[in-house]
């Protein structure tokens, strides 16, 4: 017990003493941890979107202004007669625009002087399954009433082609910073132990063994982690909680879920991984010395 | 206790360290080192503690070979000898008080009973009132008291210092070696390197002198010169 309060005592007052490069090193691990666990939480909610839209939307067949009643009723018949169609229902375009106000409802200036209704009419279909989306969708390929057809899976897909680039992105993103942290903690290290190489030198020499000089470096390196990591997090929670009640507030009709990403895992992941950069930082920097 | 047996010691390229030693030290002993600047006896030392190698010959330090003698056991080696440095060696980021401890933590003691022992030794040292102060803060013979106190702390069986009383005034130097002296009382072997003549002259201890890293007279009870 004594012993790792010693550890910890020897750790805290190198740390201070050099405080700008620990600064440092904290404030790149706090980069790197802010950026993955940005990219964390917008990966996360944006898969739960993505799994919402195909969900819930599952078949929309937009129908051209020319069709007639006649053919929307012969069609919605036809449609219902599927044996893949759980239900379907036919939206007008009055009742589309109806539904846009609603959802819009706190921005009326977007439908002032609007001169038509802009929106189509449609059907949305629900299936009993809805994998069969694409099968049943073709069917309606080159209708002469039919405009477009999408399905939630398509335009899941859409979405997540763009946001899959952006992890992309940001993971080679997250990936340079960590070796920057990296880099930077074990730097630290090695400057605090250059520093105090004569130190290091008369501690071997009164009998301390490898071990016993290392801990306080390495609780320095997990130290480092531990904070820019920490402080990764409250960023992160808060500026997404932020962010979340700015979309949540004007986009209505997106349902985004509370909380796709649970803050126990979130903070399980930064902390994990600030941690390994910390230790890996110390060890990379103990690497070539105690040779006294 | 301590056996050198032929034991040469070069610095690359060429530069004699010490010269085919041989000596023998009992257990219990009181040992002058003696010799000019340069005649080997910070090889002697630092040899002793395997803090240098030597480039031929074999030394054993307690009944153990130190040539075989596996790295990571080098500082449980050390914590057996008590070591006070010329040029003293304190860490100049703790207190008095804790680099005496820390010669207590390193090997896992760090009790209360050990913080005990560091008062008592510090009390000892007549350093009781100056615990608390940085080495920078004393006076030189002052840290090397602590130094002293250091290497006793532990109670080792061999305390070596290389020229403990070098750059003090010689009533400081006087109470340092009372100081070894009743160290050695206790039954602690004590190999001191000096170059203070009356010092030797006055202990009638023995005598081993060194020139250009050659042992040139080994006197049981022998003054700084050859009487
Ligand atoms: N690290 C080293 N590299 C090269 N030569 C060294 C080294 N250390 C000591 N020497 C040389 O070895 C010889 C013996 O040195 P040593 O330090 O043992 O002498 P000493 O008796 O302790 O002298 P002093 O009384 O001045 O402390 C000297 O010629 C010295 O120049
Ligand atoms: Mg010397």
């Amino acid at each position: 017990m004594r012993r790792i309060r010693f550890f910890f005592g020897e750790a805290f007052r190198s740390l201070w003493r050099n405080y700008f490069m620990t600064i440092a090193a904290m404030v790149t691990v706090f980069l790197s941890m802010f950026v993955l666990g940005v990219v964390l939480v917008f990966v996360y909610n944006i898969n739960a979107v993505l799994k919402d839209v195909e969900q819930k939307v599952e078949i929309t067949v937009f129908l051209k202004d020319s069709a007639t009643t006649d053919d929307i009723s012969a069609m919605l018949d036809e449609i219902q007669a599927m044996p893949e169609v759980k239900g379907a229902q036919f939206i007008s375009k009055e009742e589309a625009l109806k539904r846009l106000k609603e959802d819009l409802k706190d921005h009326p200036e977007l439908f002032e002087g609007l001169p038509k209704n802009p929106l189509p009419a449609s059907f949305e279909v629900s299936l009993k399954d809805p994998e069969q989306a694409s099968v049943v969708a073709t069917r309606f390929d080159g209708r002469p009433i039919v405009d477009e057809v999408r399905y939630g899976k398509e335009l899941a897909e859409r979405i997540f082609r763009v946001t899959s680039v952006i992890r992309n992105i940001s993971l080679v993103f997250i990936g340079l910073l960590g070796a920057v942290s990296i880099l930077l903690i074990s730097n630290t290290i090695r400057l605090s132990i250059y520093a105090r190489r004569r130190e290091v030198e008369i501690m071997k020499l009164v009998g301390a063994t490898n071990w016993f000089i290392r801990w306080p470096f390495i609780i320095e390196g997990l130290a480092v982690g531990l904070v820019g990591a920490v402080t990764a997090l409250v960023f992160v929670t808060l500026g997404t909680d932020f962010v979340m009640d700015r979309i949540r507030e004007n986009l209505r009709f997106l349902t985004v879920p509370t909380s796709a990403v649970s803050p126990v895992q979130l903070a399980a992941i930064l902390l994990g991984v600030g941690a390994v950069i910390g230790a890996l930082g110390s060890g990379l920097g103990l690497r070539r010395f105690l040779n006294v | 206790m301590i056996k050198f047996d032929d034991v040469t010691k070069i610095y690359p390229p060429d530069t004699i360290g010490l010269e085919s030693v041989n000596l023998h030290i009992e257990k219990g002993e009181f040992v002058f080192l003696v010799g000019a600047s340069g005649s080997g006896k910070s090889t002697f030392v630092r040899l002793l503690i395997k803090e240098l190698e030597p480039s031929k010959g074999r030394i054993s330090v307690g009944g153990r070979d130190l040539g075989s003698l596996r790295r990571w056991k080098v500082p449980y080696l050390r914590r057996n000898i008590g070591c006070v440095f010329q040029d003293f060696k304190l860490l100049p980021n703790k207190t008095v008080f804790n680099n005496v401890l820390y010669a207590l933590q390193v090997t896992g003691n760090d009790s209360t009973a050990s913080r005990r022992k560091v008062g008592e030794i510090l009390n000892l040292v007549g350093l009781g009132h100056k615990t608390n102060n940085y080495p920078h803060e004393l006076s030189g013979g002052e840290q090397q008291r602590v130094s002293i106190a250091r290497a006793f702390v532990n109670h080792p069986p061999l305390l070596i210092a290389d020229e403990p009383t070098g750059n003090l005034d010689p009533e400081t130097s006087a109470g340092i070696m009372q100081l070894l002296y009743r160290i050695n009382k206790t039954g602690t072997t004590v190999i001191m390197a000096t170059h203070d003549r009356e010092m030797v002259d006055r202990m009638r201890r023995r005598v081993i002198a060194l020139e250009q890293g050659q042992i040139m007279r080994d006197q049981r009870r022998g003054g700084y010169a050859e009487d």
